[in-house]
């Protein structure tokens, strides 16, 4: 028995800090805990990977595991399980790490529970915690199976320090370009661009307190420390500050993502309307009145062309 | 080309989720088509008034009354729909059998389907359905197109987007910027009564995963409002960010 | 005499022989069937095309009502005159034509039976009347053509060559009338031995007498020779003018008498859908598909552009012109396609153009035929463009009926094309799932009573109970729009003191449909309003307070339709009964100078222009009255369900909302004040816009302010 794994999320040999979040939980489960990681020329991640306490970490290093393909990947990996027979595998809960965890649970015929906010798992069976209709219930959801299998939701768990003896297992590659049935024929890295309005993690928006696009520029600058997208109040795409596309609202778009930040926004109906399901929100605004404080988790009485950069700092820290 | 698209009914999103016996009540919740599903179902529809497809089929696994998700589907201009009676409690694993038979059975060119759903949000049936039948499959599909055979998509990735390219048969979950589905006329619900819609039960499977507790969450801390220095002010955002809504900060 | 003629003559009483020194007079009593012939034949013709309209309306119920209309409005001029200046010219020239007209027909008759004898003191009177009318008609026709030809007001840019030939004929033909006077009066007066004689003349005919100078240094002779050559000119163009009513802008004559008889008797409401479960097709796609009304309507536009001066839509850029690219544009299509209808029809086809493609005429039919009224005819954007606030239809003096046809248009885009906004969309889907246009869960729906620490002062249903005179109907604003939930705060607060609780329904309160109807959803609006009216009857309500406006004509003029019969009051009618009652008495006199906004919902759907104000009064404030104000009430940019689509500011214009805050601010006031959400939200929105230092608030808040 190999104990448990843990699906390491690395693009061009960074790893995320989901992945050593996942290492860190699993050290209380008192299983072995190692790290498979499959890619190009990945072997010297392994390292880092001890720093968290992975005990193994099993590499599978080969070209047709240069980018994420579905194909390769579960080939890969569904060899491994034969071969080493691990009590769990736990994936995080990416675009490629659900992808990944879904297609090898069906092909071991497993059951797999997904976006875990909570895990536990003890004699070959896990419990883990979901949240269901988007936050407004959990559910408990008892996995067994051989391995038990789930994907985990970034940045639940903390991260602990704990020196494992990173031993590196070169793993006999199974795949082969056969099993490669998605032609991935570009891929385009977000640089500048931010994500879509709706369907971003995170939206930072400005109104009409932004006074101009200087202070549109500051929002800016906020989304795109926490990797969000930028929206409007109908003052501000009015006024000619943000383009038609960017309107949150009951003319506009409605999104809901985590993390909602309404920068001089007073949060009219119209406006509250496409933006009131956001799980968390911040506001800012100068008008202690102002209705959006009525929905903010979060509100702070004070000038924007202030608080922002103060905010840009300290999350910096 | 025959489309096949698999719908989910699930509760209205903004349903007042409420416990009863231990379970999620359903009583007074208005049942929609899950969003992404629709945004799958519009796809389909576009696809046959482009000429590219057929047939769209509208393939609903659970209770009797997701047939109304159905006749939606078939008011937006779908053709005819498949409800697959299934225990609403059936697991991913045992969903994912139950539609892949119907699936096998209709033989589409192409099975499109929303790459979430709302209720459960735990996205795993297309692509395990991908994988019983041993087709290709592309996730969290923002664009499609069809031409010679090939699937090709604009995807989300982890870090940026990709176009994919598969061969069909495929199975493509589709993200909801793919399209804006349209609203059902009176004369698509018209028509709709008198498409047909075949009741199959379902493939009888076990589950593997069981919910063992079903619970709400603590109730949202009352939101605050701040006042006070600027410093201040950010460094209770700051700290909220941080630890509350837990968000990863690019340095 | 039946050869020869009556000669003039100076008569021993006053009176005139009709048809002196006119040779062959007789003549026009057989010329005259030759117009009358082609009136009649034009008449049937435009009555066949009427009949082709395909779409039912009752509109010949209510017998007395409608005489006293045709009345009211075709004599008395009561909606013409409404536009002072060109209105009262217009009323002349109505009056002057009416009398000449009716005047003919007395000499007609007299020439024939002998009979009514006009002499003396009779005929002097009759002849005043006649004489002075018809010269303030001339004077009609010129002030008239000076408006359209001098100062060209924007309404009536889209003139043409045929109205000003129009002009002429009628101003020539009331000039001949008193060339041809001064000549008689000329020659009577060469014909007398004494003045005296005649000048009984100088009473009768006060304008002819003032032409006859014109001819004093005629020769007899010549007079009457010019008399006689005039009057059969004249007689020619009045034939003429008769010949010309039916293929004229003339017809506006009989199409505006039918207009009147025929107009839309009740209160303003959508035309209602019966059995809409079993309907086959919803709206109207197909311009032959309206009722006759509105065919007819298409015929009584006279261009006057009323409407247009007063729309929104139009006053801000947008396609939308209630005038030009609504009803002329229909028009047009009609006029283009109603014959190849007729050929259909009068070939046994019922269905027209369907069997008609074999044929060599179809083939020169197909562009008209395949014109699509909604795509190619009028455009969606002039159809999503109306607010419904009813400008033209208050100000059009033919009771012409604009907002039913945009909204059998929207119907059909909407439950026939499935095309329609993408908010639109939205809108319906939120109130399909959650009963609200914002698509709040419903759930919550009674939570702002709570929030707003008023929950004791209702009976929320069913769990509280109990008796209640009143139901609260609140709306969707009231529950779900965190700054209107203060107005629904502040009335149960007035109420309260005023001894009334009011019963509310709570999460069994549904939106009222107004902007589904308005948006074309029918099917949706009869869902909503078929389940509010099964809890308002489940409750035993009586009497209804509607906050909302939208909310106020829907449920008090529409719900009818569906069986559901109230006593509706607007929140401001309901705080002007307490207020006359001596229930609400202020605390203090506020004193703001403010201006007042007319909703349109309120206002010219439901008239209640007095009581909002009356209220606003009694708080001691300063009331400004803005230039568009009551009947001339500028919208807010959100009826008709605008409030849920964006409205895209054309270059060179304002928003619709924009352009009425200045028109609020303009008096510098310190309060705007509204009486309905969508309005506060608009106007709210206009005044930050401008960064105005005025508060825009409702009535209700500014009579709690007072009661404090």
């Amino acid at each position: 028995m190999a104990g448990t794994w843990i699906f390491v999320e690395q693009r061009n040999g960074n790893i995320r800090k989901v992945t050593f979040e996942m290492l860190s939980e699993a050290q209380k489960w008192g299983d072995e805990v190692s790290a498979v990681v499959f890619g190009k020329g990945v072997a010297g991640l392994a390292p880092e990977l001890a720093k968290y306490g992975a005990a193994k970490v099993y590499v599978a290093d080969a070209d047709v595991f240069a980018q994420y393909n579905t194909g390769a990947f579960v080939a890969q990996l569904a060899a491994m399980i034969a071969e080493y027979k691990p009590n769990a595998v736990l994936f995080a809960h990416t675009f490629n790490g659900r992808d990944l965890a879904a297609r090898i649970s069906q092909k071991l015929e497993l059951g797999l529970a997904t976006d875990c906010i909570a895990a536990e798992i003890s004699a070959g069976k896990g419990v883990f915690t979901r949240s269901i209709y988007a936050g407004k219930a959990l559910a408990k959801v008892e996995v067994a199976g051989d391995p038990v299998m789930a994907t985990i939701r970034a940045g639940v768990f903390e991260v602990v320090e704990k020196a494992g003896a990173g031993e590196v297992v070169n793993v006999a590659v199974a795949a082969t370009a056969a099993d490669v049935y998605q032609n991935v024929k570009e891929f385009i890295p977000t640089v500048s661009a931010r994500p879509e309005l709706t369907e971003a993690d995170v939206v930072c928006s400005g109104g009409r307190g932004c006074k101009g696009p200087e202070g549109i520029a500051l929002v800016e600058q906020l989304a795109d420390l926490m990797g969000g997208a930028v929206g409007g109040s109908r003052a501000a795409i009015d006024s000619g500050w943000l383009g038609h596309e960017y309107q949150v609202g009951q003319t506009g778009k409605v999104v809901n993502p985590t993390l909602y930040v309404a920068a001089g926004i007073s949060g009219a109906i119209q406006h509250l309307a496409g933006m009131s399901s956001s799980k968390y929100i911040v506001a800012i605004n100068t008008d202690e009145e102002a209705p959006i404080f009525g929905v903010s988790d979060v509100g702070a009485v004070g000038d924007l062309f202030k608080v922002i950069p103060a905010l840009i700092d300290e999350l910096k820290k | 080309m025959k489309v096949l698209v698999l719908v989910k009914q699930t509760f209205d999103t903004e349903a007042k989720i409420e416990l009863k016996d231990g379970k999620i009540s359903d009583a007074g919740i208005n049942m929609i088509i899950n969003p992404y599903d629709e945004v799958a179902v519009e796809e389909g529809i576009r696809l046959k008034e482009k000429g590219i497809a057929t047939e769209v089929v509208v393939v609903s696994a659970g209770a009797d009354k997701a047939i109304e998700a159905i006749r939606t589907a078939l008011a937006m201009g779908a053709d005819r729909g498949v409800l697959v009676q299934q225990d609403v409690a059936a697991d991913e694993f045992a969903r994912a059998k139950a539609l892949a038979k119907v699936i096998s059975e209709q033989a589409p060119s192409l099975v499109l389907a929303g790459h979430v759903a709302a209720d459960d949000g735990s996205s795993q049936v297309p692509t395990r359905i991908a994988e019983i039948l041993g087709w290709p499959h592309i996730n969290v599909a923002t664009t499609l197109e069809i031409a010679d055979g090939k699937a090709t998509c604009n995807c989300e990735a982890d870090g940026g987007s990709q176009v994919i390219e598969v061969a069909l048969p495929a199975v493509i979950s589709t993200q909801v910027s793919l399209n804006e589905p349209r609203y059902p006329s009176m004369k698509g619900i018209m028509q709709a009564k008198k498409k047909p819609v075949d009741t199959v039960a379902a493939e009888a499977v076990e589950s593997k995963t069981k919910i063992v507790e079903f619970s709400l969450p603590a109730a949202k801390a009352a939101g605050k409002k701040v006042t006070g220095e600027p410093a201040d002010l950010a460094k209770e955002i700051a700290n909220f960010i941080k630890n509350e809504a837990k968000i990863e900060i690019k340095k | 005499m039946i050869f020869g003629f009556e000669p003039l003559e100076v008569y021993d009483i006053p009176m005139r022989v009709v048809g002196a020194n006119v040779p062959y007079e007789w003549l026009i009593y057989i010329l005259m069937f030759i117009p009358l012939g082609i009136f009649a034949f034009g008449l049937y013709k435009r009555i066949r095309v009427w009949l082709l309209a395909n779409g039912r309306i009752n509109r010949i119920d209510k017998l007395g009502s409608r005489i006293v209309s045709l009345l009211v409005y075709s004599l008395g001029q009561a909606k013409v005159i409404k536009k002072p200046l060109a209105g009262w010219m217009h009323f002349f020239l109505f009056w002057g034509f009416f009398v000449l007209f009716i005047a003919a027909q007395i000499d007609a008759m007299h020439f024939w039976l002998h009979w009514p004898k006009l002499e003396g003191g009779l005929y002097i009177g009759f002849s005043w009347v006649v004489d002075v009318l018809g010269f303030l008609a001339m004077i009609g026709i010129l002030v008239l053509a000076f408006i359209r030809y001098v100062q060209k007001p924007d309404r009536l840019s889209d003139t043409k060559s045929s109205d000003g030939w129009i002009i002429a004929l009628i101003f020539v033909i009331l000039f001949s009338g008193f060339l041809i006077e001064g000549l008689r009066i000329a020659a009577q007066i060469k014909l007398a031995t004494r003045l005296d004689e005649i000048v009984y003349e100088a009473k009768a005919s006060p304008f002819g007498w003032l032409f006859a100078y014109l001819f004093a240094g005629m020769s007899l002779d010549g007079a009457l020779m010019w008399h006689r050559i005039l009057w059969w000119f004249h007689m020619a163009l009045a034939f003429g003018f008769i010949a010309l009513v039916p293929f004229t802008k003339l017809w506006h004559i009989i199409t505006s008498m039918f207009n009147y008889f025929v107009r839309d008797l009740e209160a303003s409401a959508c035309r209602m859908v019966y059995n809409i479960e079993e309907a086959e097709s919803f709206g109207v796609e197909r311009i032959e598909d309206f009722t006759w009304k509105d065919i007819i309507d298409l015929d009584a536009c006279i261009r006057c552009g009323r409407c247009q001066e007063n729309c929104p839509a139009y006053l801000t850029g947008k396609h939308l012109n209630p005038k030009l690219t609504l009803i002329q544009a229909m028009k047009a299509h009609w006029d283009a396609k109603a014959p190849y209808l007729l050929a259909a029809k009068d070939a046994g086809h019922a269905e027209g153009h369907a069997e008609m493609a074999m044929t060599a005429e179809a083939e020169e039919a197909k562009p008209v035929m395949e014109q699509h009224l909604i795509y190619d005819v009028v455009t969606s954007d002039v159809v999503w463009d109306c607010t419904n606030c009813r400008a033209c239809m208050e100000h059009c003096p033919m009771f012409i009926e604009h907002i039913p046809k945009i909204i059998e248009m929207r119907r059909n885009l909407v439950m026939w094309q499935g095309d329609m906004p993408g908010e639109a969309q939205m809108a319906f889907t939120n109130m399909e799932r959650n009963y609200n246009p914002w698509g709040v869960g419903f759930s919550n729906r009674a939570g702002w009573l709570q929030e707003r620490g008023v929950r004791d002062m209702v009976n929320l249903l069913p769990e509280d109970g109990g008796d209640f005179e009143y139901l609260l109907y609140a709306g969707c604003a009231v529950a779900f729009d965190d700054r209107y939930k203060r107005v629904g705060e502040a009335l149960i607060k007035v109420a309260n003191k005023a001894g009334i609780k009011f019963g509310y329904l709570g999460t069994e309160e549904y939106c009222c449909g107004d902007s589904a109807r308005r948006l074309g959803n029918e099917y949706l609006f009869q869902t909503l309003a078929n389940s509010n009216i099964e809890s308002f009857n489940n409750y035993g309500v009586k009497k209804i307070v509607a906050v909302c406006p939208h909310c106020y004509n829907c449920v008090k003029n529409e719900y009818p339709q569906l069986g559901g019969q109230y006593e509706v009051y607007h929140y401001t009618e309901f705080l002007a009964k307490l207020l006359a009652e001596g229930k609400i008495k202020m605390s203090r006199s506020l004193g703001a100078k403010l201006t007042y906004h007319d909703s349109c919902f309120l206002g010219r759907h439901n008239n209640v222009y007095d009581e909002p104000r009356t209220v606003i009064k009694a708080t001691g404030c300063n009331l400004i009255e803005v230039e568009r104000g009551r009947e001339f009430g500028f919208c807010c940019g959100a009826g008709g369900g605008r409030m849920w689509l964006e409205e895209h500011a054309v270059e060179g214009y304002k928003r619709i909302n924009d352009t009425r805050t200045d028109q609020l601010l303009e008096p510098n006031p310190e309060m705007v004040i509204t009486n309905c959400p969508f309005c506060l939200t608009m106007i709210n929105d206009g005044v930050k816009g401008v960064e105005s230092e005025a508060q825009v608030l409702d009535v209700a808040e500014l009579v709690w302010r007072a009661m404090q």
